[in-house]
């Protein structure tokens, strides 16, 4: 069986790893240029100090990868980090009897290997064509399989029952997608989309804190830091809003002599011990507020500058309406199946609570005598996608679905998108 | 040009012929300018020989006649734009989103290789340096185009002022929605700036609104 490199091309992080991997490496998918003006690529930023005013370039726009020049650096970097992995991992398991396939500088060789890779669902067809062809020319990978992340997850789940109906919700850095596998196979029809993820939460959040504390326009990664670190669903949304002063919290910003990234302040009654240096944020609603949006996308609009008539008198459908619609969407036999069968997948979905709230929200909506249950997975949720990669890779049925750099080159990257592209609804 | 496609509404009972051979129109070109029975051949557009798009696209007239019912009306197509607006607004992730790289920047990494490009067509895409919008207007003609972009827009509860029966608004979810305070984040039962409309919750806070936000 051939080795896989299997990549979770993520508009955030990317996955990335060899088919003997046991976890996969997490590489930042974006070029950053520093105050200073150096540039960075993927990972590289991390080991600067000073964060402020850091600028992203990132290959996706609205979660399509629309950016070759940007990504093909990215992707250098990322398999260069894989491969050294696999070089020492290989050298450390195996004894020097079986031969490498690299030479020792660490060129990797990409014409033995073949590529898992997955891209946004929808994705323009011009897009993915170019992908195609990147894989097959530039890289010159021996097989190639093509495919959206969320059809990845079934393969994560144990038995064969749950197998063969699943209903993913992907909430990510760009959006959050609602997609039913039924059989391992997309149901295009049932596909829905919010677009409300990461990225827009970072947003929210960044004009709540300029307006109400400090200016941090500037610092992308100290908003990220924040809502990683404070941020969470509320259980009940009015309860939580009119006893909001029991999640108070104080987050020490940066002040690059104690802390470079910041932390929240432990809650054990100690005052800070500080010389009045240390600067600090203090959350109260912000910290739920800012991920109900997903449930009540009017948070969004009406506090915005540009309000207008329009937008107040519509109603936005919110995250559990979509979920409704696109069970209601599927074969009726299969409805109660997927309502049972549910995997959350995705960055923004760590935000603590986020199932649970989920879960109340769908009950509400669905029939009283349908069960729903939210699978539990094994692995962290936004890597969920890569280890299904990766147990798909191991079995058989992934010889039959890849396409061959033969192949390819004998139809082209119009017959290539037709193998692997959406089927039309 | 030897074959043309038919064209698709002239000839209901045809639909299933897709190609007529046209040798003898292009046969004797000069001539043709002086027939006046003959159609103009040199208008013609750029002949589309994949026999599986055509069907596509068939399909797809077919279906937009039957189901897709009145075209977005303009409160939808504002409100589209409005929404979009701030979405992108808040995607930002700071005050500059962009940056030029520089000429011929390569990482450390991989100095040996740093060839943009092994054959013209990853060339071109290398090099490309378009934008998102650039590729949809290109792909405008595209048969799923327009499930692609409505994808966008799914979370908005469509207007229906043509079609808004009875049994659509039996249909229709109410939620109340949620009004926060613009300054407090509380929630702002009844009151609502009357020049901007933002709500507030106290005259504390839009005392405080009408100095800062207000505008």
């Amino acid at each position: 069986m051939s080795q896989f490199i299997i990549v979770d091309n993520g508009s955030y992080n990317i996955k990335s790893g060899y088919s003997t991997f046991e976890e996969p490496m997490i590489q930042s998918n974006s070029i950053t240029k520093t105050k200073d003006g150096s540039i960075y690529i993927s990972n590289d930023y991390r080991n600067t100090n000073n964060h402020s005013g850091i600028i992203f370039k990132r290959p996706h726009d609205q979660g399509n990868l629309v950016s070759w020049e940007t990504e093909k650096l990215v992707w250098d970097y990322a398999f260069n980090e894989i491969s050294t992995q696999y070089i020492t991992s290989s050298k450390t398991s195996k004894s020097k009897s079986k031969t490498m396939d690299f030479s020792s500088d660490s060129e990797i060789d990409f014409k033995s290997l073949g590529l898992i890779l997955t891209e946004t669902p929808f994705q323009l067809p011009q897009l993915s064509i170019n992908t195609d062809q990147i894989v097959f020319e530039e890289f010159e990978f021996q097989n190639y399989y093509r495919c959206i992340p969320q059809s990845l997850v079934p393969w994560t789940l144990d038995t064969d029952i749950e197998n063969d109906f699943n209903l993913i919700i992907d909430c990510g850095f760009n959006a959050t997608w609602i997609i039913p596998v039924i059989y391992k196979s997309v149901y295009w029809k049932g596909v829905k989309k919010l677009p409300i993820g990461g990225k827009l939460l970072n947003g929210l959040l960044r004009e709540f804190i300029s307006f109400r504390h400090y200016d941090i326009n500037e610092d992308p990664i100290l908003i990220n830091t924040i809502k990683e670190s404070t941020c969470f669903m509320a259980a009940n949304f009015n309860e939580a809003l009119k006893t909001k002063e029991a999640n108070y919290c104080q987050f020490i910003l940066p002040d690059f002599k104690t802390t470079t990234t910041g932390y929240v302040k432990k809650n054990d009654g100690k005052p800070l011990q500080d010389n009045g240096d240390l600067q600090s944020l203090n959350l109260v609603d912000e910290r739920f507020v800012i991920p109900e949006s997903l449930y009540h996308p009017e948070i969004i609009f009406d506090n915005s500058p540009n309000n207008n008539s329009i937008i107040h008198s519509t109603s936005f459908k919110n995250l559990s309406d979509l979920v409704i619609e696109s069970i209601m969407s599927s074969p009726e036999i299969a409805r109660p199946l997927l309502s049972q069968n549910i995997s959350i997948v995705g960055g923004t979905s760590l935000l603590p609570n986020f199932s649970e709230r989920l879960k109340t929200e769908i009950s509400k909506e669905l029939p009283q005598d349908w069960k729903i249950k939210i699978l539990h997975n094994d692995y962290r949720n936004d890597l969920t996608n890569w280890y299904g990669g990766l147990i798909l890779s191991q079995s058989d049925i992934i010889d039959n679905i890849t396409i061959s750099k033969q192949d390819y080159y004998e139809h082209g990257s119009n017959w290539c998108q037709k193998q692997f592209g959406f089927k039309n609804i | 040009m030897f074959v043309e496609e038919v064209p698709k509404k002239s000839n209901a009972n045809s639909s299933t012929i897709y190609f007529t051979s046209s040798i003898n129109l292009t046969a004797r070109p000069s001539r043709i300018n002086h027939d006046v029975d003959v159609q103009p051949v040199a208008k013609k557009a750029k002949i589309n020989y994949n026999l599986n798009d055509l069907m596509t696209a068939q399909l797809q007239s077919n279906d937009s006649q039957q189901s897709s019912g009145p075209l977005k009306s303009s409160q939808q197509i504002t409100l589209e734009r409005l929404t979009s607006k701030r979405l992108l607004d808040l995607s930002k992730e700071g005050p500059v989103t962009n940056f030029e790289l520089p000429k011929n920047y390569e990482s450390k990494n991989n100095s040996k290789k740093n060839k943009q490009g092994n054959t013209p067509g990853t060339k071109k895409i290398l090099s490309a340096k378009r934008n998102l919008n650039s590729y949809f207007e290109e792909e405008r003609n595209l048969v799923s185009i327009n499930s692609i972009l409505s994808l966008n827009y799914q979370y908005l509860d469509q207007y229906d002022y043509l079609s808004s029966s009875k049994k659509n608004k039996k249909e229709k979810i109410f939620r109340p929605r949620i009004k926060l305070c613009c300054i407090c984040s509380n929630v702002s039962n009844y009151a609502r700036c009357h020049i901007c409309g933002l709500f507030f919750c106290s005259i504390r806070c839009n005392r405080v609104h009408q100095e800062s936000r207000c505008n």
